[in-house]
């Protein structure tokens, strides 16, 4: 019986007008937005290698290893395999960072930009699924009840002998099914777009997260699914149920997650900038005026006025880190208020979800920061490193050097630390996600019950 | 005739659950993101007077011109009382260091609240171009295909009203009860700027509001006619819903957000990473031959006059003159450098003008793009003003370099390297400022009328479609 209740609301969404529409959406939305971000991708990868090699030719053609020390880097994090799923906030964490070895790393913001990417949202395939598809879940099934008693045909369903929970559950298999078909369809064939036209090679890992990615856009689609139906079970008009799922639809994707951060910001003060650049270039300062008044008592001992220059600036950068740190830790709160604030809707529980799976998210862009003092560390050692053995090798002086005209590089230029940012381990980033997941399950179980019960009382006319 | 079918309409939404809906989404969005934005414009504004505070105290301090050029002037543009309704690219916005030594760059902000990358801000632009726009289509979906439905398009046609009358009644009557509750909004929402003087709304910025708030009705009567239009077409209101939220996701998700995509599959740039070490590279190359055709020789030769001085007077003479040809020498290599990087960066910027043009022309086949662009504009968030602000920091970072040079020349900014720093010789006082005002409102309208001209194009165009369709098409079979 309920195999013949479902066989029958499948065919019934299937042949629906309505169905051929959203498949069409959801179809081309899907592949578009894959093709455009592989484009993307690719372009990414070319212009990271270009970074590489360039930074190797510049370092190459230094005339003396000391140079190390002067010279500026600019290097950006590798391009992220996962961001086809997810832009995130990976354009933040792809900014080319500057890197000098007395002055610490900067990310710099360059001023030559598209805007146009700015006024409108990237349309990946987190965006398709948490705006689009969320609500094509809810024009599904909006008026699967209400639509059907006003037809009349749910009248003629219940007058044969079917009990109310088989004709409920059918309803929600069929309709689920024929709801996440096409987007299974499209997801895959977007991989084989990527994988096609993209040189990407996902890692074991990156399977896991992608598996894990989808899962989350299946339980996310299913919870608007079963919003809409519990509204038809509400309501006795379809379009009044029309109306209560496109507001319920505004308020949970759009106004609730756009919301958060604005309430945040006022409800927790944060630390100001302006401050914290005061303090370092005092700080800067300060050990500056103590080198000139040591180095005087010094005189011409240069190796001792060196290793001053050298202590000075050691302990103007631990300084540096300090403060940077301490204004990090003060603008936490205001950012856990805002996610706070946002767990209320399905759709942000949802974007944070996939925005970690895919390593653009909120955990992933702390990490970078951490990551940004390790590396300025593990450059200077390296770099050390390599001024030592050089100089044991030709015992030629900076002066000497800058005369010649040399064609070879006086290092090896790979010792030089390339900056690998590679994100939160998946472990952690499973568990950061669990609760969002735990979140979604419980709307689900929570609105399929509502609408069980609601379906078991409805007064049919 | 005309004025009683527009009453009919008028009264039939607004006593309907939509209307409520819309008042409630109109007055509840808008009202108190105007209110919070206001909030949050004040802290940023608190924020801009202390970093210029502290940007001023940092120039006074330094007391060497090396130093100065080392750690540049941090500057910034005064922000605008016209993000609050409409945020626009001020997300973008961050403080400008101008080096003597690099092109100017944003640095990144460490209170960046990185949740506001995530979720776009809900300000009035959002909510008038996602959610009104929505509201429009969801208005007019069952104009027609709704009365048709329900029969009563059969009845009104058996009363002695032309077709004509019926469907400019339908027209003017749904518009009228869409915008009631946003004009609302829009007043209430005017209402808390004016009584927050903190914020500073000029009379310049008023006239602004209030040609915001006019595009926004003109773009709520262009997707209202394009709702209209296929309410005419469709025979049910469940198909009109149907291809009215295709055309919204259309409309608002795919064309404006895909188009700086498909342009950049078109027209490449090249990365800021690669453009940067392009400059380092021949800045790196243009350096190491100065020392070896120029510098070098010429320190060979005064080594060996200062060998041949035969009294100490000379000797300080040949000094003074050596140190002399050091500074002019490092000044024109600083200055043919600067020359040197705005040829390099000539001609990525034009190629990526044309990439934002292409981007911009995609976009603008939808109603929602238009309007985003002439909001902005209107009110100093957009395009316009962004490209302003950024030749403004680009000529004064010109400036500042000049000066650097000029001064190192003159030998009145201390020392070289970091061996002796000659303190207390160094008055920052003729350093120039950085003064940005934004263009005035004439320029900003006349640049947004192209995107105002055409929401008014699509709204003529779809109420003529929907005209005709109604009044030639069969719609009582």
């Amino acid at each position: 019986m309920l195999l013949t209740i479902i066989k029958k609301e499948f065919l019934n969404h299937v042949l629906s007008f309505r169905f051929s529409v959203f498949f069409v959406l959801v179809f081309l939305l899907s592949v578009v937005s894959m093709v455009v971000m592989s484009s993307r991708y690719n372009r990414d990868v070319e212009a990271y290698n270009l970074g590489c090699r360039e930074r190797d030719t510049v370092l190459a053609e230094l005339p003396h290893a000391r140079f190390l020390r002067l010279v500026t880097t600019s290097s950006r994090k590798p391009p992220n395999s996962l961001s086809f799923f997810s832009t995130g906030l990976e354009p933040i964490m792809s900014q080319p960072v500057r890197l000098t070895y007395g002055g610490g790393t900067s990310m710099a913001v360059p001023i030559a930009t598209n805007p146009v990417f700015s006024l409108f949202t990237a349309p990946d395939l987190l965006f398709v699924v948490n705006i689009v598809v969320s609500l094509i879940a809810l024009l599904f099934t909006f008026d699967a009840i209400c639509g059907e008693s006003e037809h009349g045909t749910l009248k003629l369903s219940l007058s044969n002998p079917v009990s109310r929970d088989k004709l409920i559950v059918g309803k929600w298999i069929a309709g689920y099914v024929s709801l996440i078909c096409p987007f299974l369809l499209a997801v895959l064939l977007g991989m084989v777009v990527i994988l096609l036209s993209t040189s990407v090679d996902f890692s074991g890992e990156d399977r896991v997260r992608i598996g894990l990615f989808v899962l989350f856009c299946l339980t996310y689609i299913s919870v608007f699914f079963n919003l809409g139906l519990l509204v038809s079970a509400s309501v006795r008009k379809s379009s009044t149920a029309l109306m209560i799922t496109l507001f319920l639809w505004v308020m949970v994707v759009l106004a609730i997650p756009n919301m958060s951060p604005i309430v945040a910001r006022l409800i927790k003060e944060g630390p100001s900038a302006g401050e914290l650049a005061e303090r370092l270039i005092k700080a800067e300062h300060d050990a500056w005026d103590r080198y000139d008044i040591e180095e005087k008592k010094l005189g011409d001992d240069y190796e001792a006025r060196d290793k001053l220059w050298e202590e000075t600036r050691a302990g103007i950068r631990r300084e540096r880190n300090r403060l940077l740190d301490k204004y990090s830790d003060e603008a936490e709160p205001q950012v856990d208020v805002a996610i706070g604030i946002s767990r209320i809707s399905a759709s942000a529980n949802f974007v944070y979800a996939a925005t970690t799976l895919t390593r653009t998210g909120l955990t992933d862009f702390k990490n970078l920061a951490i990551y940004l003092h390790e590396f300025e560390s593990d450059f200077r050692e390296a770099v050390d490193e390599i001024i030592k053995t050089s100089e044991k090798a030709s015992k030629m002086s900076v002066t000497e050097a800058l005369k010649k005209d040399h064609r070879e590089p006086v290092f090896d230029v790979k010792k030089v630390p390339y900056f690998m940012f590679k994100g939160v381990p998946l472990d952690k980033a499973i568990y950061h996600t669990l609760p969002n997941f735990v979140v979604l399950f419980i709307f689900n179980v929570f609105f399929f019950l509502g609408t069980y019960l609601q379906f078991m009382r409805y007064k049919v006319h | 005739m005309l004025y009683n079918l527009i009453k009919k309409e008028f009264l039939e939404h607004v006593l309907g659950f939509r209307f409520l809906v819309s008042c409630i989404l109109c007055l509840g969005m808008v009202t108190t993101s105007v209110f919070i934005l206001r909030g949050d414009y004040i802290n940023r504004l608190r924020m801009y007077e202390v970093n210029m505070d502290s940007s001023e105290e940092q120039i006074r301090s330094e007391n060497s011109l090396s130093r100065l050029s080392k750690h540049g002037v941090r500057v910034d543009a005064r922000p605008g009382p016209m993000q609050i309704p409409v945020f626009g690219l001020e997300k973008d916005h961050r403080i400008a260091l101008v080096t003597g030594k690099h092109f100017p760059e944003f640095e990144q902000d460490r209170s960046l609240n990185p949740i506001g990358e995530i979720f776009p801000v809900a300000d009035m632009l959002f909510v008038v171009a996602t959610i009104l726009s929505l509201l429009a289509f969801v208005v007019s979906y069952d104009a027609v295909s709704g009365e048709r439905e329900n029969g009563t398009l059969r009845l009104l046609m058996s009363y002695a009203v032309p077709r004509d009358v019926v469907i400019l009644g339908k027209w003017f009557g749904g518009y009228l009860s869409l915008i009631t509750p946003f004009v609302m909004a829009a007043v209430i929402a005017a209402l808390i700027l004016l009584i927050s003087p903190e914020v500073g709304f000029s009379m310049d910025d008023w006239v602004s509001y209030l040609l915001v708030v006019v595009v926004s009705l003109l773009l709520l009567a262009a997707v209202f006619s394009v709702g209209l239009f296929v309410s005419t077409l469709c025979r049910e209101g469940s198909t009109s819903i149907a291809v009215l939220i295709f055309l919204w996701v259309t409309g608002i998700l795919i064309v404006p957000n895909n188009s700086p995509f498909i342009a950049s599959v078109f027209v490449q740039t090249a990365s800021p990473t690669e453009i940067e070490n392009e400059v380092r590279s021949d800045r790196i190359a243009f350096t190491n031959q100065q020392h070896r055709t120029v510098y070098a020789p010429a320190q060979e030769d005064f080594t060996k006059r200062l060998h041949n001085a035969k009294s100490a007077e000379e000797k300080k003479e040949i000094s003074e003159e050596r140190d002399q040809f050091k500074r002019e020498l490092i000044a024109d290599i600083a200055k043919e450098e600067m020359e040197r990087e705005g040829r390099i960066r000539k001609p990525h910027d034009k190629v990526l003008m044309s990439q934002i043009g292409l981007s911009q022309g995609l976009s603008r086949f939808s109603p929602v793009a238009n309007f985003v662009y002439a909001a902005t504009d209107i009110a100093t968030t957009g395009m316009q003003c962004h490209f302003d602000y950024r030749d403004a920091l680009e000529n004064y970072s010109q400036d500042f370099r000049t000066y650097i040079n000029d001064n190192w020349k003159k030998g009145s900014g201390g020392g070289l390297g970091k061996k002796k720093e000659e303190k207390k010789e160094f008055d920052a006082a003729g350093m120039p400022k950085f003064n940005y005002t934004p263009p005035s409102i004439e320029e900003r309208l006349s640049n947004s009328l192209l995107d105002i001209g055409s929401l008014a194009g699509c709204t003529i165009l779809f109420f003529l479609a929907a005209f005709i369709t109604f009044i030639r098409k069969d719609l009582l079979g």
